[in-house]
Parts: structure tokens; sequence; C-alpha cells
């Protein structure tokens, strides 16, 4: 950012005023270069709490669901991918 | 810290600081980019607007702008707040968008950004523009089509000081030239856009008018 001694006047305020609406779909082409990565096993900007916090979470559903489906003895499903 | 982890919960993100979304990523699981996307939200319109000046192109800047927030978000973990969060994914973009430009510029043989003196003398090559048709364009089509216009070496620096808000010591880190070097190139950056603009549409006119300093 500009400070204090390096503020000039000459700006072109027409040029500061420029904005660009992003594209339709922006967020969800982030999310799939995300997840892109994720699944190539790219955890570098996790915490350790957090990948702890995701790997717990990732036990609690595959032991949940195991045991809900021997109480209810329904046959394993397949994956389905709710991503859009 | 009490974090909206539910997936209804997406527009209590709006109420957290860049930080404290930050922070809730960090803690996230992985591919979890609820709490990312309300940064995205709040930085995408000024990331894809530089990424399209810099690059005079909106497919390009919708590719680059999509790297950009991809390479930030895996680079969380090296953010330690020292600079707004804002800032410091500007400094991703520029990067990311000179290195951009940079290989287009070794692809075609054009005068390099970090060419000395470059600034100094007339010899920068002129863009083959569609001049004959602005004329009919409207006032954003207008600019746009100005600053299409320019060469490299004087719009990239135009846009960082004035579009960016960069220093020019920032601007002559980025383009590895000295700063004295960069503070013309804006001035003569200015100089340009102004002229051109004028020599086509008639003044600028008002705040657009102000002198050099």
């Amino acid at each position: 950012m500009t400070d204090a001694n390096d503020r000039d006047d000459g700006r072109v305020q027409r040029i500061a005023d420029l904005s660009m609406e992003p594209p339709a779909g922006f967020h969800r082409r982030v999310r799939r270069g995300v997840n892109r990565r994720v699944l190539a096993g790219d955890l570098t900007h996790f915490s350790l709490a957090g990948l702890a916090h995701a790997f717990l979470e990732y036990l609690t559903a595959l032991f949940g669901f195991a045991a809900s489906a021997r109480a209810s003895g329904a046959p394993p499903s397949d994956e389905v991918d709710t991503d859009e | 810290m009490d974090t909206p982890n539910s997936g209804t919960a997406r527009l209590d993100y709006a109420e957290y600081e860049d930080e404290e979304l930050v922070e809730i990523v960090r803690q996230a699981g992985p591919g979890d980019t609820r709490a990312f996307e309300a940064l995205l939200e709040r930085h995408q319109s000024r990331v894809l607007t530089n990424c399209r000046y810099m690059t005079r192109s909106s497919a390009n800047a919708e590719d680059l702008a999509q790297e950009v927030f991809v390479r930030a978000y895996f680079g969380l973990a090296k953010f330690r707040g020292d600079a707004a969060f804002g800032t410091w994914v500007r400094r991703i973009k520029v990067n990311h968008c000179l290195n951009f430009i940079r290989k287009q510029e070794r692809r075609s043989g054009e005068i390099s950004l970090e060419t000395p003196g470059v600034e100094a003398h007339e010899a920068v090559r002129e863009e083959p523009g569609a001049a004959e048709t602005l004329e009919s364009l409207d006032e954003r089509g207008r600019i746009d089509g100005v600053l299409d216009e320019m060469v490299d070496t004087l719009r990239i620096p135009l846009l960082m000081r004035d579009l960016d808000e960069m220093s020019y010591r920032e601007i002559a880190d980025a383009l590895g030239i000295g700063l004295s070097a960069a503070k013309m190139r804006v001035k003569r950056g200015r100089a340009e856009f102004r002229e051109k603009y004028e020599s086509r549409f008639g003044g600028l006119g008002g705040e657009d008018g102000g002198t050099e300093t």
C-alpha cells in the first residue's frame, strides 16, 4: 500500500475506479482447483490441529457408517459425489 | 474461536474479519473451502480486474485469478498476518501475472519489463490497437482500449500504482528495476494514458486532469 511519503496527486482516477465482476461459476472453478490439489495429496496449508480434526471426522464418519450399516443390515452404497 | 461449521452457516462468515477467516480455513478439513469462499467473495473482483488489465485478456484473467486463489489457499500456512490478507493476495497476484507476462514476452520477443532505461526513450513498441473502433465504445470500453494499446513497460507500472495502489518501492522490487525508473515509468504511463485518451475522446476533465508531482 502507498504510505504518506509515497503519495502523489497524479493518479488517473478512471484507472483507480476500474472494476470487473467475476464470471458465473468462478467460485466453483476455484473450489475444483483446490480439490484437485487436495486429491493429489497437497495438504501443505493445514495446521496439525486441522489435520487431526479432519482425521477424527473421517474416522467418526467411517465407523459411524459401518455401525449404522450393520444395525440396519443394509449393503454399503456407492459413494455419491455431491460436488457441483 | 467459535466457527460456523454447518453447511447452512455460509452467511455467518460475512461477519468475520479476513484474519479470522484465515484461521478458520486453517482449522477446516482438507477441501472444506466454505470459509475460504468468503475471502474469495471479498477479494475476487479486485484480483480479476487487476489480472484483466495486466494481461489485456478477460479469458487469461479468469484462469490467472483462479490460480492466484488456489495458490493463496495452499499458501495460507505461510501467511503470518504481517500484512492484510488482501495485500498478501495482491502480492501473489502480481508475481503470478508478471510471470505469465514474462513467459509471453520470451515467446514473442517483446521488450522485457526489466529492460533498463526503457522509460527514458521512445523506442518502446506501440501496440497494434484497434484505434479506429475506439470512438464507438462506451466509457469503460474506451479506457480498456487505451490501456490495451499501451506497452507493457508503461502500462504495468501504471496499473500497479493507480489500480493496485502499490508503493514505488514495491513496484521497483516486483519489476526488478530501480526506484527512480519505477517513478519515471508511472509518470510516463499516466502521461501516455491521458494523451491517448484526450486525443481521441477529448479532455479527461475533473479529477483526472491532475498535474504530476
